[in-house]
């Protein structure tokens, strides 16, 4: 985890944008954008030693698979053009661009690499087809096991050059396994790729949510035989307990200014309510304080309003309270068990899951209450919906396939794909921030 | 001319009536639904309490278990999303109770467990409640509360692993672990 992190990349802009108002070839927001044509030429070994780990399709494939899950491109076959690839330019002035054209992509990728002994140099570039022009390129130096991450940050560089918006590609999803026979918290590439094990309480380990600054994870532990609140720094790996009070400490979400946390305990009364706390542990006020069960607090982007589940109606439902009034509004009231709310970054959704028989469906609902939207169906259960910084997908955990495991789809419900697969069960998926240090 | 737009007038004014009521029925029924679940819990409440004449017998059973030989400590189940105590579990308490007081000199901790199919954290605050349901009605019985603790685990420890009906009814428990 540390190497991973602590690896530096250095990165050169290969030339200068030449327009200095860069143009917009996709419009996210607006509702129904024709997916953008893109080919991505398979990556040139520039170098003499051999490519025995098959970098130049690996690089490619990575980029594509990014650009696919982002919904927001259509991915031309290279193998349609007329391009020798064995003789292929990778700069503007040489390529032709009839051989592209003449495949319906706008939009033409194209990169190199070569290798040396524990060093990878890549370089990509991407090109206007259309107007036959140069928009971005970028060279890559580290070692060769992080073609993945490379990959990730051109795809970033690409998303970012065509929508004008940040891309999610080097987010990562810190959820639960139980692989190793108890339950630890692990992280992964927002792809399933690279995944890495945490924690080693040996014992039950919930919830994770990672801080706003993307360096440290909050979670609730049973190590010291009872569910306590536990934060551990990602960099150095020093672990403190910060909440400890008789009862529960559970379900822990950070403050958007990363100074606060709100969760649940049940020390004073022997029932759930919710309170905010300082990241020493010690009370600042206490949110809810009634007979029913208050569980699950997630804080909106603004730091204004908490969403949570309370049974105060006799069964559990989403609810959101403003802070500062303690005003409590209900927000769902189709079915009789919602759980698990997450506010979109954005601030205008939330998204739950609600059962009905003995399964599951991720849903989510305006801020209002209003545009109630189912996202998943007729597949298991699908349970602890978490979204990525960008409010773009949403990352759950689903049982279809027969164990628990990570799957992320577009804010939609469209491009559902696993990215968890074998044995244990994986659960409490969360979506970190954009990592700014990767 | 006149008679034609009236009568247009009135299927327009029919019609928008109509939606009005449509409308309002559909948030009465809202609060029909939420009503009647804010009873289904009151009736889930009542549970932990204890009437004199319930206690005054449970008190003689308790003076009678105690002298007997063969009694221990066992589980106790619940409904679906529920901690109130039924029939059953009020009884096994009372042996419960009976063992506590029989052995002063032992810690006891009630576990809270759930069946898998909730949420991972709405269940342990559930199995909170289910462990704090049987640590009352045991103080109310007289056994000395410093001699109980609780802890919940929500669905994480079933005792049967299965997906069953049958696997769930034995999960949702609480169970006396002495210390």
């Amino acid at each position: 985890m540390n190497k991973k992190v602590m690896m530096v990349i250095y990165l050169f802009v290969i030339g200068i944008a030449s327009n200095l108002t860069a143009k917009i070839y996709i419009y996210i927001d607006s509702p129904a954008t024709a997916k953008f044509p893109v080919a991505i030429s398979y990556f040139k070994n520039l170098g003499n030693v051999p490519d025995t780990q098959h970098i130049s399709t690996s690089l490619s494939s990575v980029i594509s698979q990014d650009l696919e899950i982002s919904g927001l491109f259509r991915l031309i076959d290279p193998d349609a053009s007329l391009e020798d690839p064995g003789n292929s330019a990778l700069t503007g002035d040489r390529i032709k661009w009839r051989d592209w054209s003449t495949t319906g992509a706008e939009a033409l990728i194209k990169g190199g690499f070569y290798l040396e002994e524990s060093r990878i140099m890549v370089e990509a570039r991407l090109f206007d087809v259309v107007r036959e022009s140069f928009i971005t390129g970028k060279r890559y130096y580290s070692k060769p096991d992080d073609f993945r991450l490379i990959s990730h940050k051109f795809s970033d560089e690409v998303m970012y050059r065509l929508t004008g918006q940040k891309g999610i590609f080097q987010t990562q999803i810190a959820f639960v396994s139980d692989i190793s026979g108890k339950k630890e918290i692990y992280l992964m590439d927002f792809d399933g790729q690279n995944r890495v094990k945490v924690t080693t309480h040996r014992s039950i380990i919930l919830s994770p949510a990672w801080s706003p600054d993307g360096k440290t994870l909050i979670f609730t532990s049973y190590r010291d035989g009872n569910p306590d609140v536990f934060t551990r720094d990602l960099l150095y790996g020093q672990e403190r307990k910060i909440s400890h009070y008789r009862g529960l400490n559970i379900a822990p979400d950070w403050s958007p200014d990363g100074k606060k946390i709100v969760l649940t305990l049940s020390q004073d009364d022997g029932n759930s309510d919710i309170y905010i706390i300082n990241l020493d542990g010690e009370k600042i006020s206490r949110l809810t304080n009634d007979w029913a069960n208050d569980v699950s607090p997630c804080w909106s982007p603004d730091g204004k309003r908490i969403a949570f589940v309370s049974n105060r109606s006799g069964s559990p439902q989403i609810y959101t309270m403003e802070i500062e009034t303690r005003k409590v509004r209900r927000l769902t009231f189709e079915g009789k068990y919602n759980t698990s709310p997450a506010w979109s970054p954005k601030g205008d959704k939330i998204a739950f899951a609600c059962r009905r028989g003995n399964s599951f469906n991720i849903y989510t609902i305006n801020k209002d209450g209003s545009g109630l939207n189912q996202l998943t169906f007729n597949s298991g259960s699908n349970e602890g919906p978490t979204w990525s910084p960008d409010s773009r997908h949403i990352a759950f955990s689903s049982n279809r396939s027969g164990n628990k495991k990570i799957y992320i789809m577009r804010a939609d419900g469209s491009g559902e794909r696993a990215i968890t697969r074998g044995k244990g069960n994986d659960t409490d998926p969360f979506w970190s921030p954009y990592l700014n240090y990767r | 001319m006149v008679r034609k737009s009236l009568c247009l007038l009135s299927v327009i004014l029919f019609t928008l009536s109509l939606l009005w009521l449509s409308s309002c029925t559909r948030r009465m029924i809202k609060e029909e639904e939420e009503r009647i679940a804010e009873r289904e819990e009151t009736k889930g409440l009542k549970g932990e309490r204890i009437t004199e004449e319930e206690l005054e017998e449970a008190r003689k059973k308790i003076a009678e278990l105690r002298k007997k030989e063969d009694i221990k400590l066992s589980n106790i189940y619940f409904a679906f999303d529920d901690f109130s105590l039924d029939e059953q579990a009020k009884k096994t308490l009372v042996e419960n109770a009976a063992w506590i007081m029989n052995n002063t000199q032992k810690k006891i901790v009630i576990e809270g467990h759930c069946d898998e199919r909730g949420t991972e954290e709405y269940n342990i605050a559930l199995g909170e409640r289910r462990s704090n349901s049987a640590k009352r009605y045991l103080i109310n019985l007289g056994v000395s509360a410093t001699q109980l603790s609780t802890i919940s685990y929500g669905e994480e420890r079933p005792a049967d692993p299965g997906h069953s009906e049958e696997a769930w009814a034995k999960n949702r428990r609480s169970a006396f672990l002495i210390k």
